[in-house]
């Protein structure tokens, strides 16, 4: 037996692979791994000052981007890629320092994984392909559902049988 | 409105040629706390008829002993302002709405940038002594009509000192708003209060440099302006109402005993929306985006009107 939803908000992100020609005065490129695709997005580009980070540390990311946005003008634009959760959690930084989400632009993340947040044990697992889920922190099985929390960069994950463990519903890939 | 507050005008004083600044206090209760940027509705029964219109607080929100709001009079416009203008008297009583707040700074902002035309200048008014306190970072630049406008530039910049810019365009000495934004840093917030021309003016400088719009923040009371005058339908009873040159639909509305939400009465709310079922419409609101304005689906009837001679409302 399906179990019943208990949330049906949808706030999975819509990310969008044309970049429009939007004016700034500086442009600031994030990666987690540097693609040929944004690399090629960085060259063409013409802005007056433009800088690149390829870094997959989030605390190396930061301070990069604290000294590199120090003296940045109002009209920026950031534009990032890398994994949902990364892109997230470096956007998260990015509003620490003035930046609002319609500077940044995300790129079409690198893979389908997700990062779950369970509700019971407020545990976010990694990494997530397929659903249901093991939670990294409690064990239960979780149900992932496609509501986003954009400071968590993570899914509302909730235990899929806690009437009867041992009703395992079938597994489906996550897209 | 039955939660109005019944004021009586303290003071009153010529702050500008054409703007009185009116110094309200309590009768029987308490004024309500209020936050920067929070206006009132003030009702001015005039012998014709009954006036509504936003006022922002300009007074210190820290200061719940009094309001004060200030009034532009506004020649083209109905007896709104004439009215306050005229007829008002220290000693008088007035009813006015609790505040409400349209119009509040971002305090995430890194830097607050408040641009001000004329008597829009009063909003800031009490955002001023609220980031004093908090010492955030912002600027104040302050474009009038020393012939006209301009109440509180000498007070302001005496108070603000190197965070006051004033721009007097009887004097000609102008403000450029593209090069005025494009120094500004990033986490930057911009407010805007004055006529639609300067709202207009810094959005579109804003969008050619490339700030983002949730940076920009506006907000402008259009006092409902006279225009032809037309035939409001009602779809659900079929009745009709004749809204003359001079009322705004809402009114007419509300005096043929259709009432219809409303809280701002300046097209800023968006609380009055309705849905039109047939006609042409005159958009005059800031609340509706320009998509939903071509649509012509909805109407904000305290300040929009017919295009034609006849509009139906699907209320
Ligand atoms: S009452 Fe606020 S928009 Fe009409």
């Amino acid at each position: 037996m399906e179990p019943e939803s208990v949330s049906v908000v949808t706030s999975k992100p819509i990310y969008r692979s044309e970049i429009s020609d939007a004016p700034c005065a500086y442009s600031l490129f994030i990666c987690e791994q540097l693609s040929t695709a944004f690399s090629d997005l960085y060259q063409s580009k013409t802005v007056a000052k433009k800088d690149l980070v390829d870094d997959g540390d989030l605390d190396s990311v930061k301070d990069q981007s604290v000294r590199l946005l120090a003296d940045a003008p109002a009209a920026t634009l950031v534009y990032l890629s890398g994994t949902e959760k990364y892109m997230w959690l470096v956007g998260e930084q990015l509003k620490a320092l003035g930046v609002t989400e319609d500077q940044m632009v995300m790129l079409p993340p690198l893979n389908t994984e997700r990062s779950v947040f369970c509700c019971h044990c407020y545990t976010v697992t990694d990494h997530v392909v397929t659903a249901p889920a093991t939670c990294a922190g409690c064990g239960k099985l979780l149900a992932v559902t496609d509501h986003f929390a954009k400071s968590h960069a993570a899914y509302f994950g909730y235990q899929v049988n806690a009437e009867n463990a041992t009703e395992i519903p079938e597994s489906v890939e996550l897209s | 409105m039955s939660n109005q507050i019944k004021v009586e005008v303290a003071s009153i004083c010529q702050v500008a040629p054409t703007i009185r600044e009116f110094t309200l206090e309590a009768i029987d209760d308490e004024l309500y706390p209020f936050s920067p940027g929070a206006h009132v509705v003030v009702e001015m029964p005039s012998a014709k008829k009954i006036y509504k219109n936003a006022y922002s607080l300009l007074s210190d929100p820290a200061d719940t002993n009094r309001y004060r709001i200030a009034v532009r009079l506004q020649e083209a416009s109905r007896g709104g302002s004439i009215y306050m203008h005229e007829q008002v008297k220290v000693g008088d009583q007035l009813l006015i709405s609790p505040p409400s707040n349209l119009f509040s700074p971002f305090w995430l902002a890194k830097k607050h940038l408040m641009l001000a035309g004329g008597v829009g200048v009063t909003p800031f008014m009490s955002y001023i002594p609220e980031m004093l306190r908090r010492n955030a970072d912002f600027e104040l630049h302050y474009m009038y009509r020393s012939l006209q406008t301009g109440a509180y530039k000498n007070e302001l910049s005496e108070q603000l000192g190197d965070k006051y810019f004033g721009y007097d365009s009887d004097r000609h000495t102008r403000c450029d708003v593209t090069e005025l934004l494009s120094q500004q840093p990033l986490g930057t917030h911009i407010y805007i209060c004055g006529p639609e021309s300067l709202i207009q003016a810094v959005e579109e400088a804003a969008q050619t440099l490339g700030l983002p719009a949730s940076v920009i923040h506006s907000e402008e009371f259009a006092a409902p302006k006279p225009g032809m005058p037309f035939i409001a339908e009602i779809k659900s009873s079929g009745q009709q109402v004749e809204v003359s040159a001079e009322d705004s639909l809402l009114e007419a509305l509300e005096a043929s005993d259709i009432s219809v939400p409303n809280l701002c009465r300046g097209g800023v709310c968006g609380q009055c929306v309705c849905t039109v079922e047939e006609g042409d419409i005159d958009h005059r609101d800031q609340y509706l985006s320009d998509d939903e304005k071509a649509a012509g689906k909805t109407i904000m009837p305290c300040v929009s009107r017919a295009a034609g001679e006849r509009l139906v409302l699907d209320i």
